[in-house]
């Protein structure tokens, strides 16, 4: 027997080597074919892992609990749609809390809730006005007068405003009136009033005025209601970069840091930092890439960013720096500013140093800051708008998902104020709105049908905007409806342990054991009469798991699509040598050789070069892999550092891929050897010796 | 004509090799084929989904700017840049224009935010290449029948959405919905909508746009007769749009409007640079269909990048096989080649033979596999299998596999494939030709 297996690999070795040609397909298929699986395999492996580390750190955590009657599934990472998910509700956090808490795998549960906001940015008079109100309200007859004027200038503006929306509206009539408001504000008679009653000159300006002036654009904003102080611990990718977190029992806002850089830091920058990334990081250059393109030619139309900052003083000494940087004579500082943002490839590194150290400095950069008030408005359940006042308390990222939209997409805010945007009242709103119906003498409703009758009730409605005028209307007309609170109340921090939260993370202590934890959490809320449903992390980031498996399964399949078509030609290759071989074979068998002896050696000699090749593949694999181990491979995309778990992947390999793919392949290239080496054992002596002649 | 005939008589002598390299040419052939037809299918589901719900061939849409800070993407002299498009875009299958909103609607199971497409009525026709979904792709328990009729659209306030929007909203046809503006300043106006019909979904595309009548988006925003949000041209040859948007971008401007440097981006990316710029009034951006789409095309791009992966690999493999087999091939017949050779055969003649042979292989292979993926592509269209992975669904924009086979690319199989194996055959057919007859001939004993 073992004599025999000699015998067999010395032939193996002979014939392998004689027929040069054939071993070097076979092999240098095998050779890629192994490599192929093993390499394309650890990769896939390396980004699933990096991405569940991505999702589970963020803010899926392992497992995600939720109503069972939710009509839609939990997508944390986006569902295709823009909008609130039925999600259901947990009413009782605590019950959740204590029945999950007994499993001894579960180490913690994150109350949270998510939606998107509209971040108001206010009425563009608003500000004016107030600094007007309280100017007068300070005497300085000369800051009066300066004010004043600057009050008529903006009016003026706004007037043309409106004759621009004459051009589109079909309420002609409306805008008319409110041109005519104007011109009352510009009449002179209108600010004889200023002397004699004050007050009513100013709530004109402010509540027939303000509003003509239209707000800023607004932003969206993702929110999520946590627990901050919970969230901070279990989650350890979570680092609060700038100010703290949200104090525990104060009511606030945690901005993303990739937010704040990428939507809300002033236009002009943001075009220089994307320049940068460009062309600096990325090694493009502006004249052929074309976002870069269009980034450099919309900078000069946005001059305005940066000269409506410059007053006074600011405004000369910019001038004066920005003449001798450019070498030129205009006198115009929005003519200079137009001119030094026209960049180009050869200046813009020069630039984007002079733009952050010496104009940077003298802008607004951000339009708020840490510190700052926000306002989120947000779309209640039944569709009602409501505005809540947000301290920003900080600025946060993941680590390693710094560049990642995904990661960053999520500003938090504590859990109380959550639930008002949500449309549910805190203990406190709930006594307040009892006090008010009390006082307005009506009978005690739901929240609910407040705000349906409300808003079900006309087909057209209008609300105004939140701001304090607004509110003060509705107040006249019943009751307020936004239970308007400061933005500094503060709460009983036990209100983020019970009550309503729409969805929660669960942390296990062991990882490994996620689906067997999860059908434990399952059969054990169904026990209690929970109406909940446990999902795993994959599952719970919607869209977004489903596109790697996506990925993985065309992986396969193209992997396998190969294999055949490799094993196809292997087979072919072997069938040919057989053919050829028939005299040899004819020979051997003639002198005494088995037919078994034949099918043996062809298989060995498959099996011969087969592990050669496929473990040389896979040695080659591994090292590629190792060397990418330590350089890791950059990601492409913003999206695809998401999945990469930071900037680069680093890729690792598991041992049993590095072995078990190369046998396997080695056996598959065994299996189509079957047939041919079948073929050769049939030859007879006789055949063979007459072949050829 | 000899050479042909030659290398025929071979491949036709050595039939089992040539049964097995042909069909692995035919495989990956027919490989090829699937995966152009399937990344076609998709792109075809793209253009077709985008120009229903989201842009035409080539739009004409811009931004006023009532205030220095704002950006309303909305156009005024309509009726005139219309005009101006029937006379200057001669192969215009259709141009008419879509009035824009955008806020909340709501429904009694939930609400999300999208785009409202005002159509007018005259120039809808398209409605009615609009597929209804059965009322069960919406509605548990629902009946297997369409239950909304198309012919109501256009009534006052009524509204055709999407199956998965319906889902969403918790609403059959029939029932109500509200649809609350988003407007700036703080405004908000709203208006109940009856649901006329529901269609089936197009991907994600169709999850962000709803369609009503253009008068309910006037009155909505409160907008003037001569406004719209944008025209849309269609061409009776897309591929002509990014033509026709220059063009029509020099004739508008010789009509005195002003004209925004083009961007290829959907017109929602840029209300921030617009709203930041300081101009005022009216000024016109024109795009393409694939601009506005520009935010999706990559699905498009990776499943080409995935299939040209895999057909070089695919393709490598082969040719390594194809090489192989040429040189035993040639081998095998040395002796033949020194007898061609003595009798007078020049030595380029007999490259040609067996490279003329590696190719009829190779178009062997290829015509099998073509027919075998006509057959396939015709299979699995009528059968309609419908795709249950919701995420395929949404990627690859249908609810059942589509394939869009092109003449042109089974074209491309017909020459890439008998090139390929003429390439690999390079080598041994040249190793052949040098064969000294006399040795060929002794060799071969």
């Amino acid at each position: 027997m073992f004599e025999e297996l000699k015998v067999l690999i010395l032939v193996a070795v002979r014939n392998l080597a004689l027929h040069k040609v054939k071993s070097m397909v076979v092999g240098g298929i095998l050779f890629f074919g192994s490599f192929l699986v093993v390499f394309g395999l650890s990769i896939l492996g390396s980004v699933e892992s990096t991405m569940s580390q991505s999702i589970i750190g963020s803010v899926a955590g392992h497992l995600q609990i939720y109503s069972a009657d939710a009509r839609d599934s939990l997508a944390l990472f986006g569902s295709g749609f823009f909008g609130r998910d039925d999600l259901g509700e947990i009413n009782k956090f605590e019950d959740v809390k204590a029945e999950a808490m007994k499993h001894s795998n579960v180490k913690e549960i994150v109350p949270l809730g998510f939606e998107n906001a509209l971040l108001a940015r206010g009425n563009l008079l608003d500000d004016l006005f107030e600094k007007f109100r309280a100017t007068v309200n300070s005497g300085e007859q000369k800051e009066i007068q300066l004010l004043k004027e600057s009050v008529k200038s903006n009016l003026l503006n706004v007037k043309s405003d409106l004759q621009n929306e004459l051009k589109i509206t079909s309420i002609p009539e409306e805008i008319n009136k409110q041109i005519a408001d104007i011109d009352i504000a510009l009449s002179d008679d209108f600010w004889l009033g200023l002397q004699t009653d004050p007050e009513s000159t100013l709530l004109f300006l402010e509540s027939r005025i303000a509003p003509l002036s239209g707000e800023k654009e607004p932003i969206y904003l993702r929110y999520m209601g946590t627990n901050p102080d919970q969230f901070a611990q279990v989650f350890s990718k979570f680092k609060v970069i700038e100010g703290t977190n949200i104090p525990s029992g104060e009511r606030g806002i945690l901005l993303s840091k990739r937010i704040y850089e990428n939507q809300i830091k002033n236009i002009v920058a943001r075009g220089f930092d994307g320049l940068y990334r460009g062309k600096v990081i990325q090694r493009k250059k502006i004249a052929d890439d074309v976002t870069l393109k269009t980034l450099a030619s919309d900078l000069p139309k946005q001059y305005l960013e940066v000269s409506i900052y410059l007053t006074g003083e600011n405004r000369d000494s910019v001038s004066r720096s920005l003449r001798s940087f450019l070498k030129s004579d205009s006198l115009e500082t929005e003519e200079l500013i137009k001119q030094f943002l026209s960049v180009t490839d050869d200046n813009f590194t020069e630039r984007f140093d002079y733009f952050y150290n010496n104009i940077a400095p003298s802008i607004r950069l951000y339009p708020f800051r840490v510190g700052d008030i926000i306002n989120l408005r947000s779309y209640t359940r039944s569709g009602f708008l409501k505005t809540v006042p947000l301290k920003i308390h900080g600025l946060y990222e993941f680590s390693g998902l710094e560049s990642s939209d995904l990661a960053g997409a999520f500003n938090f805010v504590d859990l109380v104020s959550y639930r008002e945007l949500y449309g549910r009242m805190s203990s406190e709103g709930r006594k307040e709105l009892e006090a008010l119906q009390s006082e307005v003498d009506i009978q005690r409703v739901s929240e609910d049908s407040i705000e349906d009758a409300l808003f079900g009730e006309d087909t057209v409605i209008e609300t105004r905007s939140e701001s304090q005028t607004a509110q003060q209307a509705s107040l006249a007309q019943g009751f307020n409806l936004s239970f308007a609170r400061t933005a500094t109340e503060n709460y009983d921090p036990k209100e983020l342990n019970s009550g309503l939260v729409i969805n929660a993370a669960v942390i296990l202590n062991n990882p490994r054991r996620i689906q067997s934890t999860l059908n434990d959490l399952t059969g054990q809320f169904e026990k209690a009469g929970l109406r909940l449903q446990v999902v795993d992390w994959k599952q719970a980031s919607g869209t977004l798991g489903q596109l790697v498996s996506v990925i993985r399964a065309v992986l396969l399949v193209a992997v396998g699509i190969i294999l055949i078509v490799a094993m196809a030609i292997i087979n072919n290759a072997i069938m040919m040598t057989t053919l050829e071989r028939t005299k040899e074979i004819g020979t051997l068998r003639a002198i005494g050789a088995q037919r078994g002896f034949i099918l043996r050696m062809f298989c060995i000699e498959t099996l011969t070069i087969g592990l050669l090749a496929t473990l040389t593949g896979a040695m080659a694999a591994v090292s590629l892999l190792v060397y990418l181990g330590q350089t890791g491979i950059a990601a492409p995309s913003d999206f695809v550092s998401f999945l990469f778990g930071g900037p680069r992947l680093y890729p690792t390999f598991s041992f049993d891929l590095v072995l078990l793919a190369p046998v396997t392949v080695a056996v598959l290239a065994l299996i189509f050897t079957l047939y041919p080496a079948y073929m050769a054992s049939k030859v007879s002596p006789a055949t063979a010796m007459q072949d050829r002649e | 004509m000899t050479n042909l005939i030659i290398a025929f008589r071979n491949l036709f002598q050595a039939k089992r090799r040539t049964l097995l390299l042909g069909s692995a040419i035919a495989f990956v052939s027919l490989l090829l084929l699937l995966l152009l037809s399937i990344s076609k299918g998709v792109s075809n589901r793209l253009i077709e989904a985008s120009t229903l719900t989201s842009t035409g061939h080539v739009n004409i849409a811009g931004f006023y700017k009532q205030r220095a800070n704002s950006a309303t993407p909305l156009i005024t002299n309509r009726e005139e840049i219309r005009a101006l498009v029937r006379a200057n875009v001669p192969d215009l299958a259709l141009v008419t224009d879509r009035a824009r909103g955008w806020g909340r609607l709501i429904g009694p199971g939930g609400s999300f935010n999208t785009g409202l497409n005002g159509v007018i009525l005259e120039e809808a026709d398209f409605l009615n290449e609009v597929k209804l979904a059965e009322q069960s792709e919406y509605k548990k328990d629902g009946e297997e029948r369409v239950t909304g009729n198309i012919a109501n659209f256009g009534q006052p306030n009524s509204i055709l959405i999407f199956a998965a929007q319906a889902k969403k909203l918790g609403v059959d046809v029939g029932d109500t919905l509200t649809f609350i503006t988003e407007a700036n300043g703080g405004q908000a106006n709203s208006v109940d909508l009856t649901v006329v019909a529901v269609a089936r979904d197009m991907g994600f595309l169709s999850n962000f746009s709803v369609f009503v009548p253009r008068q309910t988006v006037l009155d909505l925003d409160r907008r003037g007769p001569d406004t719209t949000g944008a025209v849309w041209i269609y061409l009776k040859d897309i591929s002509r749009a990014n033509e026709v948007r220059k063009q029509m971008e020099g004739v508008l401007q010789n009509a005195g409007f002003t004209i925004l440097e083009h961007d290829p981006r959907p017109f929602f990316f840029k209300f921030q640079k617009i709203v930041s710029q300081d101009w005022r009034g009216l000024r016109l951006d024109l795009t393409t269909w694939d601009d506005e789409v520009s935010f999706i095309n990559w699905i498009v791009t990776s499943l080409n990048a995935l299939s040209i992966f895999l057909v070089a690999i695919l393709g490598f493999i082969i040719a390594t096989g194809i090489a192989n087999s040429m040189w035993m091939s040639v081998r095998e017949r040395t002796k033949e080649i020194g007898t061609l050779r003595a009798i007078g055969m020049q030595k380029n003649q007999v490259r040609s033979l067996f490279m003329t042979e590696a190719s009829l292989l190779g178009l062997f292979g290829a015509v099998a596999g073509s027919l075998i993926g006509v057959i396939v592509t015709v299979l699995v269209n009528w059968a309609e299998i419908p795709i249950t992975n919701s995420g395929l669904r949404v990627f690859l924009m249908t609810e059942s596999i589509n394939l869009v086979l092109q003449p042109v690319h089974i074209l491309t199989a017909l020459i890439f494939l008998p090139m390929l194996t003429a390439v690999a055959a390079l080598y041994p057919s040249i190793k052949a030709s040098q064969m000294p007859p006399v040795q060929a001939l002794n060799q071969g004993k």
